[in-house]
Order: structure tokens, then C-alpha cells, then sequence
């Protein structure tokens, strides 16, 4: 087996972290859409405020996928992509078992993203999930380049296609 | 109940062979009349790349095998590829809101479009055997509007022979599993929130359905050793043993296991399990998509390629 970290690579840029704009106000997103054969899925996601803790910056963040409608669930997803620009081997993790990543050393900005997945089969129409981003080391974060967007997902019963919609911050 | 038989050939064979960004609509592809919309996708591949089908994702995806990543993946507002639940190349996709459906041959390096359907309908799969393919044919009255179902093969030449037709929305034709000769499907009530199994002659279009289940919480249906598994949402049952896999779950018989995608710790994990005893075989975290190679499951993951040998000795 090889194994391979994997390291989306986006924006590379070249700056200083400076003291201020660190995304410290919280803020969230939400998104609605159709169902086929009725109802509407909700896609939220909610990022809190940049605290930081020793060497790290911290940010809690939820995200989850909401039907409302009257037909039965038989699945509801989420899937959440957090994302920022580090530099000089720092590393970025979003709270889960999926590997975060590390970038290479140097002072070039460069940005990486990691995604997870939550499913909830059990006839529930919402799916949840919160937790925590680090960014570590604090210095080497590029302020203000955390995101995050959540797809939401639901299969309903007697209907092969599912609905997606998505939410961003 | 099916309302009514027909045969029809609604659209001729394509055979368009794709390998860039777009499927050429098989209208389009042959300059025929009533240009399907150019709808369906195909992320693009070069060199050593593969394709590799994402069940979890519903998306067609371009892997690296080398490298061991995804390094494209198709896309699109409300676009998602269908498969069937058992081996087959064949695949359907579209978009449930611009239509445009195809069903679609994915080989390693290349796709092919097969056959379409009418601009105002969607196919989804319904049962393979690897030689006879049923799909499930949904029309739309208007955007968004469901017209009604029909179970239809799709023949050598690309047409499609009807077996059974559906009308409203208390019939919702689901899922369907083939056994032997026999066609098994489910057809959902959402006014009663039950699922009725009925059985019709794969070879034979102007059979009537018999009425096998009636009842059932859910119309997941199986095929495992020459037996119909069904399910009540969660578990599995009719098997040698009952099976906790509430979706993307895929028996093989040789050898006798289960493979399955759950989220686990926020990740994708396919594992595979004996069976007859339960006893897990392998797993494969990060999973993309995965391949049953003759005694060997090949799992395509986000840290490389991982082969799970399923025969005893190797467990």
C-alpha cells in the first residue's frame, strides 16, 4: 500500500501575519433547496471566532444538513471542507480522524484544505457535526485565509436522486 | 401495480466515445434531432490515470494510481453518476433538475455513451447481471414534476424494451435485484410508508408481476447466494446471517462477502467483511471508490491504492 498525504494546493501568495484581521468575528452561512418529491435540505455552517491558545490559533465551527418536509429520510449527509494558508512547515487540522495537513518549509504562503464526512441513516431528517480548527504555529497562519463551505445532502425514500446545496464561510 | 406494457425503442444506440470534459449529448454526438442537453460530464484523465467510480461522491472521478489521489472529479448543479448495486460498467448520469440523462460505459481510460433518454425524463439503474441491465425510467410532466416510472431493459442495440409502466406518486418504483431469471423490485407507497417487492421474468416483457413482499420498512434489495436479502432500513435480512449495512452495500459470492462505505470519525471507510461469519476482512480508510478483482478487493483511497485479499489464506 502507498500512502500519500494528501495537499490541495491553491493561492500561494507572500506576506507578513500582522496582528490584526485574523478572522476574529464568527460567522455562518446558510443555504436552501428543493427536494424532489417535497420538502426542502438546509445546508449551515457556523465558524466562531479566532481564539488563541498558546502557540495556536483556534477556531470552533458546526456544520449540519436540516430536511423539513414530510417525506421519510433514509439518508442525510454532511461533507465540510475547512481550509487556510500556512507557511514555513506549519499545519492545519479540522478536529477529525482525516489526516489535516502540513505544508512544505519556506516562507511562501500555501493554502490546503482538508474534508470529512458524516452520514446519519437512522431515519433522522439532520445530520451534525462540531468541532474545533488549529493552525499551528499561531505566526505562521496567513490572516484571514480560513473558509469552509458544507455540502449537504438527502436521499428520501422512492426517489433514486439525491439533493445537494451548499453553505460557505 | 404496472398499468400498462409497451416496447419501445425511444432512443437508437450512440456510442459516442468520450475522453474530454464533456459528453457530447448522443443527439448532439450523431447530429440526430432533439439534442438531449450537454449535461452530463466526465472529469478529464491523462496519461496512467484511471477512472474510478466514487460511490459516496456519486461522482466520476480521474485517479492517479501512482500518485495515489483523485485528481479530477465531475461536477455539476444536481449532477450526480448512478450506479448499480452489483458489478457493471454501465452507469447512468444527469442532472435531476436539467435532465439530459445518459447511460454511460466507464472503462479504465475511457467512456462511452450507450443510449439516452428523452429530454423530459431521467434512468437511473435498477439490476445488472452483467449481461441484462433494467434501469428505471422516471418523466416529467414539467420541470420537477413527475409524471410517472417504467421498468425498462436495455437491449444490444441501445433501445429499450419496457417491462412495466408506473403512473402517479403512490407508485414509486425503487430498487431491484435480479436472481437467476427473475427480476425482483420494490415499489414504495409514501402514503403508507411501505415497500411492496414484486418479481417479474427478466426475459419475458409481457409477464404479469407477482407480488413477492408486502410490508417491508425499506426497498433495499439484495441478491446473496441465489437468495433475496431484504431490508428494514438498518439491517439486512434473509441471508445466512443478518447484515447491520443501512446503504452502500455490496455482497459479492465468490468469494461470500460484504463490502460496505460507512463515515467513521468524519472519515470514508469501506470495509469488507466475511459473509458467512461476519469476521472483517480488511479496511480501507479514505476510501474514493473500489474494484472486486477475482479473489482481491482493490480499494482507491485519498493515500494510494490498497488491495484487500479476500481469500482466507490472506486475511
Amino acid at each position: 500500500m502507498r500512502v500519500k498525504r494528501l495537499i490541495s494546493v491553491g493561492v500561494v501568495s507572500l506576506g507578513l501575519v500582522l496582528g490584526t484581521g485574523l478572522s476574529a468575528q464568527a460567522v455562518s452561512d446558510d443555504n436552501s433547496a428543493s427536494v424532489p418529491g417535497g420538502g426542502t435540505i438546509t445546508s449551515n455552517i457556523w465558524r466562531g471566532s479566532l481564539s488563541s491558545s498558546g502557540n495556536t490559533y483556534r477556531w470552533d465551527y458546526q456544520v449540519s444538513a436540516v430536511y423539513s418536509g414530510a417525506q421519510t429520510v433514509t439518508s442525510i449527509r454532511t461533507k465540510w471542507t475547512l481550509g487556510a494558508c500556512m507557511q514555513n512547515s506549519a499545519s492545519f487540522t479540522i478536529g477529525v480522524s482525516v489526516d489535516g495537513f502540513t505544508v512544505g518549509a519556506g516562507s511562501s504562503w500555501t493554502c490546503g484544505d482538508v474534508t470529512a464526512y458524516w452520514t446519519n441513516t437512522n431515519g433522522a431528517k439532520s445530520s451534525s457535526w462540531r468541532s474545533t480548527a488549529v493552525a499551528a504555529p499561531s505566526k505562521y497562519y496567513q490572516s484571514n485565509s480560513i473558509w469552509g463551505k458544507n455540502v449537504a445532502r438527502v436521499y428520501t425514500k422512492g426517489y433514486a436522486q439525491p439533493k445537494e446545496v451548499t453553505a460557505s464561510v | 401495480m404496472p398499468t400498462s406494457m409497451k416496447v419501445s425503442k425511444v432512443r437508437a444506440l450512440c456510442a459516442a466515445l468520450v475522453g474530454t470534459s464533456l459528453v457530447a449529448s448522443c443527439a448532439s454526438a450523431t447530429g440526430h434531432e432533439g439534442a438531449t442537453p450537454q449535461v452530463v460530464t466526465v472529469p478529464p484523465r491523462a496519461g496512467a490515470e484511471i477512472y474510478v467510480y466514487a460511490p459516496w461522491e456519486q461522482q466520476l472521478t480521474s485517479y492517479d494510481p501512482q500518485a495515489g489521489e483523485v485528481v479530477a472529479t465531475s461536477s455539476g448543479e444536481d449532477f450526480f453518476y448512478y450506479a448499480f448495486g452489483t458489478p457493471s460498467p454501465l452507469y447512468t448520469a444527469g442532472s435531476s433538475s436539467a435532465l439530459g440523462f445518459a447511460v454511460l460505459e466507464v472503462g479504465r481510460t475511457s467512456v462511452r455513451t450507450v443510449a439516452t433518454v428523452g429530454s423530459d425524463e431521467a434512468v437511473f439503474p435498477l439490476a445488472t447481471d452483467g449481461v441484462r441491465s433494467f434501469f428505471v425510467v422516471y418523466s416529467y410532466s414539467r420541470p420537477g414534476v413527475e409524471s410517472g416510472r417504467r421498468i425498462v431493459r436495455l437491449e444490444g442495440d441501445g433501445s429499450w424494451q419496457t417491462y412495466a409502466s408506473f403512473a402517479g406518486p403512490s407508485e414509486l418504483v425503487d430498487k431491484g435485484v435480479l436472481i437467476g431469471d427473475q427480476l425482483f423490485y420494490s415499489v414504495y407507497d409514501p402514503a403508507k410508508d411501505v415497500h411492496t417487492v414484486f418479481s417479474l421474468p427478466a426475459d419475458d416483457p409481457g409477464a404479469a408481476p407477482t407480488l413477492e413482499r408486502g410490508g417491508l420498512g425499506s426497498g433495499e434489495l439484495y441478491a446473496f447466494g441465489g437468495h433475496l436479502l431484504v431490508s428494514d432500513g438498518t439491517t439486512i435480512v434473509g441471508g445466512p446471517r443478518d447484515y447491520r449495512c443501512a446503504s452502500l452495500c455490496w455482497f459479492y459470492d465468490d468469494p461470500a462477502v460484504l463490502a460496505q462505505i460507512t463515515t467513521e470519525g468524519a472519515d470514508l471507510v469501506l470495509s469488507v467483511s466475511d459473509a458467512a461469519t461476519g469476521e472483517e476482512l480488511g479496511r480501507a480508510p479514505s476510501v474514493v471508490g473500489f474494484s472486486f478483482e477475482s479473489g482481491t478487493l482493490v480499494a482507491y483511497t485519498r493515500h494510494g491504492v490498497q488491495d484487500i485479499d479476500l481469500t482466507k489464506e490472506g486475511a
